[in-house]
């Protein structure tokens, strides 16, 4: 009799403590703590570089690199695609329509991205949206590691350049796809057992062959890159992908859900900051 | 007749021996390293190399070099297991690899 009444309790109060945790869970304030620590992090490492100057991946922390990194950006090598992005940008579709038909404000919305669409429960890029305008222009979709893509999606960082980041994480759908992008951040994998974390906030700052470790603070924030070595502009998931194969990891799908809750992910963690991109590096 | 019987019983088990205490073939290999390797991608942790390794076991194999192909294929087998290993692992345990300040 006892056991009977017990498990009834349990049932009834089962769905009000789901209910009850649902409504209050402030996914906000978990989390901005996330946030205050990650960048606590780094903040005490690099305690004489400012918020808004981690932007500058290494060269805020590599007074050598940034001198020849300032020489080059009187003439960034990034400045053609962000030309022939605004051609592209401009052009019209064959049905007359153009990117505007898509994107308010003539384009400078860098910062509405990547958010998470509620309706279709995934977080959307810059980089999908674009692809998305066309196939509802009846387009066919760009290459998405760079070319065309890369260059659209510069010209429209560019002209919104000084935007703050301030991606919201405001339901449970938003924040499962957070948690998922953090778990890709800090989980260690391939062949060197290696996580994001282990170089870009652990060894961030040292040397690694030719070059130093960026920290992981606003990773995100410039991008698309022209890259020396690429000999173009790409994609900051195109670099997501260099990563992991450098650490003997099959690369995940560009623009697939894992590299796109990574995004989302680093996204989050430079709010506060602001758009810089695009931007070159070595 | 029935005086045969433990004889062949005896044959029977001459010849099994080997088939039973060899070494998989590297047929058998190539089929494990990929059922392994696509355990690890589907917990999206397959290593760079392991799909390489099977293809090149595929073809050692198919130009008749099966020592090779086994070697191959064992590796690939090798990282596919790993693989799968550090993808359950780090499923439940990441939490405990974020830095602290
Ligand atoms: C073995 C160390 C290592 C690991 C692991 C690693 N990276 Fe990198 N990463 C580098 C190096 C070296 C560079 C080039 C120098 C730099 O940091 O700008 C780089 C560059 C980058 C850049 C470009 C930075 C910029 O300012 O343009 C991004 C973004 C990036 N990595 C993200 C990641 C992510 C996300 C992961 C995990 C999937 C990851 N990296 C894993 C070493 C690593």
């Amino acid at each position: 009799m006892k056991k009977i009444s017990q498990s009834r309790m349990f049932l009834l109060l089962l769905p009000i403590t789901m209910l009850w945790s649902c409504q209050t869970k402030d996914y906000s304030a978990l989390v901005n703590k996330d946030i205050e620590e990650f960048r606590a992090y780094f903040t005490e490492r690099f305690p004489e570089v400012e918020l808004d100057d981690f932007a500058d991946g290494v060269y805020a922390i590599d007074d050598n690199a940034r001198e020849q990194w300032l020489a080059m950006e009187d003439f960034p090598p990034y400045s053609i695609a962000v030309e022939e992005g605004q051609a592209l940008f401009e052009n019209s579709f064959s049905n007359g329509k153009t990117y505007t038909d898509c994107f308010p404000e003539g384009g400078a919305v860098r910062h509405n991205y990547p958010y998470f669409d509620e309706q279709r429960n995934m977080v959307v890029t810059l980089e999908m949206a674009i692809n998305e305008c066309r196939s509802a222009n009846g387009e066919p979709p760009l290459e998405y590691k760079k070319g065309d893509i890369a260059k659209i999606s510069s010209y429209m960082a560019y002209i919104s350049r000084g935007k703050p980041v301030e991606v919201k994480v405001s339901s449970q759908g938003a924040y499962e796809a957070y948690l998922k992008g953090k778990e890709f951040f800090y989980a260690k994998r391939g062949q060197l057992n290696m996580s994001c974390a282990g170089c870009h906030m652990r060894y961030s700052g040292r040397r690694l062959r030719s070059e130093v470790i960026s920290p992981a603070l606003g990773h995100p924030v410039h991008f698309p890159v022209f890259r020396l070595k690429w000999g173009e502009i790409g994609t900051l998931q195109r670099r997501y992908a260099g990563c992991n194969r450098n650490i003997g990891a099959k690369p995940l799908a560009i623009q697939g859900e894992e590299y796109r809750n990574l995004e989302f992910f680093q996204t989050v963690m430079s709010n506060g900051m602001h758009f810089n991109g695009p931007a070159s590096r070595k | 007749m029935k005086k045969l019987i433990p004889w062949y019983c005896l044959l029977i088990l001459l010849l099994s021996g080997p088939t039973l205490y060899a070494a998989p073939s590297a047929e058998q290999l190539i089929l494990k390293a990929e059922e392994a390797r696509k355990g690890a991608a589907d917990l999206g942790f397959e290593w760079r190399d392991t799909a390489t390794l099977i293809a090149e076991a595929r073809e050692a194999l198919e130009k008749g070099h099966e020592k090779q192909a086994a070697m191959l294929a064992g590796e690939a087998l090798r990282q596919g297991e790993l693989a799968v290993g550090q993808g359950t692992f780090m499923h439940n345990h990441w939490q405990e690899f974020i830095p602290v300040h």
